[in-house]
């Protein structure tokens, strides 16, 4: 901890170096939370590099008191929020009626075979079709599992709000997932 | 549509094995990022307003909102045409009525 305060006051001073050893120290974290949300190279590595440069640029904002880490995460969580909302899908996708062939969502991951890399590309699928803010907090409440709080505080949402939107997004969620003959259990 | 699955799937389930995939470890931003904080910030300049104006009016978000209210314009104006003939009729026979009185 005390080496973090070191190295990111170094890194405030402009010290590029100490800012090296900061994104070798965490982006395997960043890394890991971003993949929640994508598991696409190209879109991952874009979303890790876009944490670490707002973080160069937010680091004058950044006070002792509050761990780095926790901070980091808030940036990265914003940023997979960003993702959610520009890869977001038309409202008519919710619309589909399936085909002869069945819906795409029919054929997540319900083969004994599939691996957990295809399980999580199948739940983003799934999430994708929610609007962004709960695809958002759904990733972060079911694939990360940060409490509710945590989430709240990373939004920058009260409690009570983030507590209406996961309601409301589950439902939307459940909503999906049984007119594909899943379960919520 | 609403049919159930053959096989029972769970959303736990599911969420529970995909918790567990791994992201890839050699992802290694410092090269991509000491380039992007090193290059200069793009400086804002104050454009005219005139081209403040161009840029605006070449949004999406407000040509669609012109088409809108352009749309809806037409529908009432269009709409209301019935009415105006309605009342310039009743207005037609206004006359005898007050010239009877």
């Amino acid at each position: 901890m005390d080496e973090d305060l070191v190295l990111v006051q170094a890194a405030q001073a402009g010290d590029l170096d100490a800012f090296d050893q900061i994104i070798t120290r965490y982006q395997s974290t960043v890394t890991a939370m971003l993949h929640r949300f994508s598991v696409s190279r190209a879109d991952l590595e874009d979303m890790v590099q876009e944490t670490f440069v707002r973080a160069w640029r937010a680091l004058p904002q950044w006070r002792p008191d509050k761990p780095f880490l926790h901070w980091l995460k808030r940036i990265a969580a914003n940023i997979g929020l960003e993702f959610c909302r520009r890869h977001q899908r038309s409202p008519f996708s919710r619309l589909v009626q399936p085909t002869e062939e069945g819906h795409p969502l029919d054929h997540i991951a319900s083969h004994e075979g599939a691996t957990s890399g295809d399980d999580l590309t199948g739940v983003q699928f799934i999430l994708s079709h929610l609007p962004p803010d709960d695809r958002a907090l759904l990733t972060l409440l079911h694939l990360e599992q940060l409490p509710l709080n945590e989430i709240a505080a990373h939004f920058g949402w009260s409690k009570v709000k983030a507590k209406v939107k996961a309601f409301r997004a589950r439902q939307r969620l459940k909503t999906i997932l049984t007119r594909h003959g899943y379960t919520l259990e | 549509m609403d049919t159930p699955s053959n096989n029972a799937r769970s959303w736990d389930r599911l969420t529970r094995r995909a918790r567990s995939a791994s992201a890839p470890e050699d992802v290694d931003v410092r090269a991509a990022v000491r380039a992007e904080i090193s290059s200069p910030q793009p400086q804002f300049q104050a454009a005219s307003l005139f081209d403040e104006v161009v840029v605006l009016f070449r949004s999406r978000w407000l040509q669609a909102g012109f088409a809108v209210l352009a749309l809806s314009a037409f529908f009432t104006c269009h709409q209301s045409l019935d009415v105006v003939n309605e009342i310039a009729w009743i207005w037609q026979f206004q006359g005898p009525v007050l010239a009877g009185i």
